[in-house]
């Protein structure tokens, strides 16, 4: 009969040639896990991450004050006193675009119609067309604006205004906006569209707080940023 | 009053009249789940009044029953969903799983709750479940640890799962007050999962003649251990594929889009964890000399189709899933691992159990039948919870407030 | 007698300090001062002088009221399946067709010095009594049958058929024995095949009459070492597998092989959060310095933006 000294010796002895043998086991395990299109994957990730960070803001993310009208080209109108209407941009254009470094718009007098371009801003040096909202005559320009462009990114909806209109027609011109739920229905649309754009491979959302990030356009398309841009801002 | 009249019909009746809710109940899933507790239900009643022998066959020699054998010994393992997210989440910092953690915190909290619901139905008093808390110790056994760690443990997975029951009755200041203990609970979690998954395979130590010898080992609590890991991360890929599949529309929308990336390193890290266990069995056949063992019928083969067909076939599953990007073969994967899991706890717990006495029964019918209807019920407290609470999607007044 | 290679490797595995029972060396008593309780008593068995008569269950019988039987104690059929304890029969007698013919034992609760049933259950509901009887209390067991699964020799029995269930059990006739009475099933034999005594003096007088019959008992007795050792003290003529007892229990008493589990809990609930913490405080810290970089990063375009202007 053995003895136990022997039994151990065995034993004990299989028992650390596995043991080592899975050392060398796990080493090519990992790099066999980490092969192929994840390493990648991976690397994307990193530099995407500002985008994830974005995107888990949508969820209280883009900014949709109640009392604003909204236009499909991402452009908002606000009743002033009697039919003046103020326009801007919308925050998800302003995000969209990246940092606003000029305004081009209509002087006091010209015309704005509703759907068709009419006044520009400036972003990454490029003008970017956006589509007027409502009918109506130009009856004031935000000087603020022209000296710090950086406003409509900063308060898009508040000291960001473009210009202010007279919109005899805005009852009228009112079924061609979005406004409450509607506008909450349409933003989450746009959300998704956008979404979509960011290759689902890549997984990932980081989720901690921290500064919403200019320019998704660029993020997202890179050098073809201004076919997005024209894209989501329905321009042609 | 009325507050809470309105909270009842927007939280409770999700946001639709009595009557028409009711009507909406009317699914062939709800009619299926319907015939197995109108079945179930009064046999669990009969338990009750006529002791276990009503639903079991009772065994002197086989003393643990399926009760204890599916909802204690799998039930346990396939709920250690909490402890492993939390551990990725708040102990690693891996932020990108924060989608799946509440899920697999419920997940868990759900399991454990039915592990006790199983003990009340197989204990011969269950009257007495908190005698060995409350009123006598018998710290020598491994039993009184298992006892003492899921009553521990189910309260702080509750603790874990509290913050989503704040938002949903809208309690900010508790809210506030649970998510800040959120890491003391998670690495107590931890600690007593650590303990409790070992001590389940521990409680066979005791016993070294009754065990078939290919799974009995020293290592069994380390076996049980590493095992719950991957039986966790497996269990969280199933739950979102379930819940992403049947129940979307109670997903925040972007999660859709990254769910598949999360199942992938889900898979990823399961996969290690399954290639590392793969060895430790080797290990263990070893250490006790049991080579030979593994070409007898039926428990040698049975030990191989296990190391092989259910822990290193979807180990590589895993990994290929993870290196081609194919979320789906990880899926599949997950569901092997699970039923490995179940494999290995009914055979040591069970058909590996006295292996050498002549006459063995396993279940009986109406032990099969109490066992599907808990298994029903526990499904359909589950589905009602994320039908309800923010668990899968984030609750609209809470949302990007981020501890 | 051929041991096969699966027998083979199980010695090995429990038995190797089973050494100490191999024949040719006159072994001196195992040194009793070591065993606690050294005046508890216990009951030597002598399986040669068993005839089955069944006088032993039917004392059980009467002496703890238990309910009659299906087959009467005199109906000699039940051999005709190997029989354990049950909720309503503390003892039984098995016949063994063995390598001697045919042999008759007594099976029932060995009374174990080192209880597995007392180690297992999670409420204390067994006790080692000093007089040797391993006692279920009724006040507080929670009816988990963990103790059936512990003990090596099956005598739990368990009352699946009530709603109140019980584990019942052989007691060793914990009352009679403190009023100066024999164990039923001991004043019952009639062969005297039963001696009920001092564990110490049995284990001597089985070393004796093994000395004075080597040709009638096999050198061993059953439970003197046995899974730390029972009360019930068993001498037979054939290997004692042969008559259904579990030669492959080994010498520790089952409580043993838990120790190494048990002792690691405390230093889990030590070592486990010193870990953890850390492996939190270091991803902490991880992310503080990445918050502070981004910081840097917003502060730097911010102020690249104010010069601009």
């Amino acid at each position: 009969m053995q003895s136990l000294f022997d039994l151990l010796t065995y034993t004990k002895g299989v028992e650390y040639i596995i043991a080592v043998s899975f050392l060398a086991v796990f080493v090519w395990f990992w790099k066999f896990a980490k092969g192929g299109e994840v390493v990648t994957v991976m690397a994307e990730r990193e530099e995407r991450v500002g985008i994830a960070r974005l995107l888990e803001n949508l969820v209280g993310g883009f900014l949709l004050p109640k009392e604003f009208y909204y236009h499909q080209g991402h452009t908002w109108v606000k009743p002033m006193e009697g039919d003046v209407v103020a326009i801007g941009l919308d925050d998800f254009s302003q995000k969209l675009v990246g940092k606003i470094e000029g305004v081009k718009i209509p002087s006091v007098g010209a015309f704005l119609k509703q759907g068709e371009k009419g006044l520009s801003v400036i972003a990454n040096s490029t003008p970017i067309d956006l589509l007027a909202p409502v009918d109506g005559e130009v009856t004031a320009v935000n000087q603020a604006i022209q000296e710090a462009p950086d406003k409509i990114n900063r308060d898009p909806y508040g000291e960001g205004w473009l210009v202010k209109v007279k919109a005899p027609r805005f009852r009228a011109n009112r079924s061609g906006l979005f406004y409450g739920e509607l506008a909450k229905m349409w933003l989450d649309e746009v959300r998704n569209r956008l979404m979509a754009r960011v290759s689902p491979a890549l997984g990932t959302v980081a989720l901690d707080a921290g500064p919403a990030v200019f320019g998704i356009a660029e993020r997202v398309a890179g050098e073809k940023w201004n076919e997005l841009v024209k894209e989501f801002l329905l321009i042609e | 009053m009325n507050v809470i009249k309105e909270w009842v019909a927007e939280n409770i009746f999700l946001g639709l009249e009595v009557r028409e809710y009711l009507r909406r109940l009317i699914t062939p899933s709800n009619i299926v789940a319907a015939s197995i507790l109108i079945i179930g239900i009064p046999l669990i009643i009969l338990r009750y009044m006529k002791g276990l022998n009503a639903v079991i066959h009772g065994s002197n020699d086989q003393p643990f029953s399926l009760f204890l054998g599916w909802g204690l010994f799998c039930g346990v393992p396939l709920a250690a969903t909490g402890y492993i997210m939390a551990s990725a989440v708040y102990l690693f910092g891996l932020k990108d799983y924060k989608p799946l953690l509440r899920p697999a915190v419920l997940t868990g909290f759900v399991g454990y709750f039915f592990a006790v619901m199983f003990l009340l139905v197989d204990l011969g008093r269950p009257w007495r479940l908190p005698y060995p808390m409350i009123r006598s110790f018998g710290p020598a056994s491994i039993l009184f640890l298992v006892a003492w760690h899921v009553a521990l443990y189910l309260t702080v997975q509750f603790l874990e799962f509290s913050p989503a029951i704040f938002e949903w009755i809208n309690t900010r200041k508790l809210r506030k007050w649970a998510e800040g203990i959120t890491i003391g609970a998670t690495i107590f979690g931890v600690i007593l999962s650590t303990l409790h998954q070992s001590a389940l395979g521990a409680l066979f130590l005791l016993a070294p003649t009754k065990l078939h010898p290919l799974w009995y080992t020293p290592y069994i609590p380390v076996f049980f251990f590493i095992s719950s890991m991957y039986a966790g991360l497996s269990m969280i890929i199933i739950e979102s594929t379930l819940v992403y599949k049947f129940l979307p529309n109670r997903v925040d929308p972007q999660n859709h889009k990254i769910i598949d990336g999360l199942t992938l390193g889900l898979g990823k890290a399961a996969s290690f964890v399954m290639i590392t266990y793969f060895f430790l069995k080797i290990i263990g056949i070893a250490h006790d000399d049991h080579w030979d063992l593994l070409l007898t019928r039926p428990y040698g083969y049975q030990f191989l189709i296990e190391i092989f067909g259910f822990v290193l076939l979807p180990c590589f599953m895993y990994v290929f899933g993870v290196r081609t990007g194919d979320a789906k073969l990880v899926r599949i994967a997950a569901f092997t691992s699970v039923a490995g899991v179940i494999l290995n706890r009914l055979t040591i717990s069970m058909f590996g159990l006295n292996w050498e006495l002549p006459h063995r029964e396993f279940f009986a019918p109406k032990e099969i039948i109490v066992v599907l209807t808990i298994i029903t019920i526990e499904v359909l407290i589950y589905r009602w919870v994320v039908n309800r609470l923010p668990v899968h999607q984030t609750h609209p007044k809470f949302a990007g407030e981020e501890e | 007698m051929s041991i096969d290679r699966r027998n083979f490797l199980k010695l090995l595995g429990f038995g190797t300090v089973a050494l100490g029972l191999q024949p040719t060396r006159a072994i001196a008593s195992i040194d009793d001062s070591k065993i606690k309780r050294p005046d508890s008593y216990g009951v030597l068995c002598d399986v040669t002088r068993c005839v089955g008569c069944r006088s032993c269950e039917e004392a059980c019988n009467t002496v703890n009221s238990l309910p009659a039987p299906e087959k009467p104690f005199d109906d000699y059929s039940v051999f005709e399946e190997k029989r354990r304890p049950t909720s309503k029969a503390f003892t039984v007698v098995n016949r063994y067709e063995t390598s001697k013919g045919t042999i008759f034992r007594k099976v029932q609760c060995n009374h174990c010095l080192e209880p597995a049933c007392a180690t297992a259950c999670l409420v204390h509901a067994y006790q080692k009594m000093p007089e040797g009887s391993v006692v279920w209390d009724e006040k507080v067991c929670i009816g988990c049958r963990y103790c059936m699964h512990a003990c090596p020799f099956y005598a739990p029995a368990f009352e699946y058929e009530s709603p109140v269930p019980r584990i019942r059990k052989c007691t060793l006739c914990y009352n009679r024995i403190h009023e100066g009475k024999l164990p039923g099933c001991v004043e019952a034999c009639p062969m005297e095949a039963l001696i009920f005594g001092k564990r110490s003096d049995l284990i001597k007088i089985a070393h004796e009459r093994i000395r004075k019959n080597p040709d009638r008992y096999l050198e061993h007795i059953y439970g003197e070492l046995e899974a730390g050792g029972t009360s019930w003290l068993y001498l037979s003529a054939v290997p004692f597998n042969e008559v259904g007892l579990n030669t492959t229990v080994g010498t520790y008493p089952m409580a043993e092989y838990t120790r190494g589990f048990l002792s690691s809990v405390p230093l889990v609930l030590v070592l486990w959060p010193a870990l953890l913490g850390s492996f939190y405080a270091f991803t902490k810290r991880n992310e503080e310095v990445k918050k502070q970089g981004n910081e840097k990063h917003r502060k730097e375009a911010h102020s690249q933006e104010k010069g601009e202007n």
